[in-house]
């Protein structure tokens, strides 16, 4: 087999068993893989696009063969999807490889579930878990946060008459967020 | 005025390049990364400055609460300027990512740089801990603890399934992204580099060159990484990397001794005339450098240099990069300005080193 970079050399490198994906083959020189190591890093680094472009063409050929068909537009036959939390949708998603925000991973989660399984040795997390901490935390706490943040600013500007405004904020913030939680324990 | 931390670091050694650690004349520094978000905030590239301030805030109030490190400091990135931006970059406590973000980032390092918290690079958080040598399973615990206290204030964005919720699906369930720095001037004269490259990227990790801007690495260090994070243990993920990073060491010994036996005259002659160009030039590009240094750290592996020690040599990998040259010198320098000054600073680290 010729490499398909220089088209001169044995192609001795088949990135997919890098990425383990029967799919997506590259089948290069080692001169080029060099090359390419050096370069961009995608030989070694997913390339999501790929993947994705893959997915995209099995998931509507249909033929459950899996053969991605080359030189076919992604985005076309994706249905089009947008996260209601932030906004992004699948045309973002398969532009940038990323995500927008963690509710994506339930949005995107058909796309997903395909892609992973490619980049990753398993599919269910089996690492560490956050600490009790972790739970019943909401986007109040968050802000408060940052307020105690600016707290900090203003009393070391000596801004005492902003930083008495902050304090207040924080304590109401602070009362609101309890509130809630007892009306719930009422019910 | 706060005293600029990133002078503060100029008085001291690189930690990680100036300690001594296991295996460290192959094996130059462990690394562990770990990619944090918090819940309900979008991730920073879909954030909204607002958002970007809230995780800046958020983060930076944890840190203090959870009391992670004793000595650190808080950096505001967006008003420090390029140059002290680019010593961060030099001396790995931020990314290149994070270097070339517009946005709103700040950074919270420990005085002794070896823990780093990157905060809107990709994800909220991104924090490393880093130790000379190979030395994973310390790092690990090291990191390991911070994440375990910083999770006890902020609300990190975990799924069941999925593990920790990241901005790439590269990374997600354990966000883990473990590496060691090595030194394979053995492998690539002995011509074996490309084959063991192969083989690693065929377990399923990384390799790159830490300088490979261009078509080749400069300097013959290489970075090795895992790069599934879903599905494994953190443990047994870098229990992995460490495996396959014990076996390159003992190639790139064999292939040392290899050389020593069978070319000797054209090891000694390469380590020599590289010396030579370090101790005695008065212009000198970056990577004439950095190719000179391997071969010296060669030397200084094998006992060919008395007078130099590998702390020196490590240290100069680092401050021979345009960002702490144009620090040293205190001023900005052109290309063919640094090359002078480069050849300047290194002339004279090498010559107090053989006063010694
Ligand atoms: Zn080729
Ligand atoms: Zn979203």
């Amino acid at each position: 087999m010729i490499c398909e970079i220089c088209k001169k050399n044995e192609a001795t490198i088949h990135i997919q068993e890098i990425i383990n994906s029967q799919k997506k083959a590259l089948h290069i020189c080692q001169d080029c893989a060099a090359k390419k190591n050096a370069g961009n890093g995608m030989l070694n680094g997913l390339n999501l696009a790929d993947i994705l472009y893959n997915i995209s063409s099995n998931i509507n050929s249909g033929d459950g063969t899996g053969a991605a068909k080359p030189n076919e537009p992604v985005i076309s036959h994706v249905p089009s999807i947008t996260c209601g939390k932030c906004g992004w949708t699948t045309v973002n998603f398969s532009e940038r490889g990323r995500l927008g925000c963690a509710n994506c991973y339930t949005i995107f989660r058909d796309i997903l579930s395909l892609a992973l399984k490619n980049m990753h040795k398993g599919t269910m997390h089996v690492g560490k878990r956050p600490g009790a901490g972790n739970k019943g935390t909401n986007t109040a706490a968050i802000e408060i946060m940052k307020l105690q943040k600016k707290l900090e600013e203003h009393v070391m500007r000596e801004e005492y008459e902003k930083a008495a405004e902050t304090r207040d904020l924080i304590a109401s913030l602070k009362n609101n967020n309890k509130t809630p939680k007892k009306q719930v324990k009422d019910k | 005025m706060q005293d600029n931390p990133i002078d503060k670091l100029f008085e001291k050694r690189v930690s990680w390049l100036a300690d001594s650690g296991p295996e460290d004349d192959i094996a130059i520094s462990s690394r562990i990364r770990l990619a944090r978000n918090i819940q309900e905030i979008p991730f920073p590239s879909n954030a909204s400055v607002d958002h970007l301030d809230s995780s800046i805030a958020a983060a930076l109030v944890a840190v203090e609460k959870a009391k992670c490190f004793k000595k650190f400091y808080e950096i505001d990135m967006t008003k420090l300027n390029p140059l002290d931006k680019q010593v961060l970059l030099e001396r790995r406590l931020i990314s290149r990512e994070f270097f070339a973000r517009k946005q709103n980032t700040a950074l919270v390092m420990t005085d002794d740089e070896t823990c780093s918290i990157m905060i809107n690079e990709e994800d909220h958080l991104r924090m490393q801990a880093m130790l000379s040598g190979l030395r994973l399973g310390e790092v690990w615990n090291i990191i390991d603890k911070i994440d375990d206290r910083l999770s006890a204030e902020l609300p990190f964005a975990f799924d069941e399934t999925l593990g920790y919720l990241t901005s790439c699906p590269t990374n997600v369930g354990t966000g883990i992204r473990a590496s060691v720095m090595l030194h394979l001037p053995g492998l690539v004269l002995g011509e074996q580099i490309n084959a063991v490259i192969q083989a690693v990227n065929k377990l399923g990790l990384a390799v790159r060159g830490i300088f490979g801007e261009g078509t080749e690495s400069l300097g013959n260090l290489f970075q090795i990484s895992n790069q599934s994070t879903l599905g494994e243990m953190e443990t047994q993920i870098i229990d992995r990397l460490e495996a396959v990073i014990r076996q390159i060491i003992n190639h790139e010994k064999n292939s040392r001794q290899k050389l020593l036996q069978n070319r000797r005259e054209f090891l000694m002659n390469h380590i020599g005339r590289s010396y030579g160009l370090l101790r005695h030039s008065y212009i000198i590009s970056g990577e004439d450098t950095l190719n000179s240094l391997s071969a010296l750290r060669l030397g200084v592996d094998m006992g060919m240099f008395s007078t130099v020690d590998i702390h020196t040599v490590n240290e100069l990998f680092v401050i021979v990069q345009p960002g702490h040259l144009q620090k040293y010198a205190g001023k900005e320098l052109d290309t063919s300005e640094r090359d002078i000054f480069r050849a300047t600073v290194i002339r004279e680290r090498l010559k107090s080193s053989e006063k010694k």
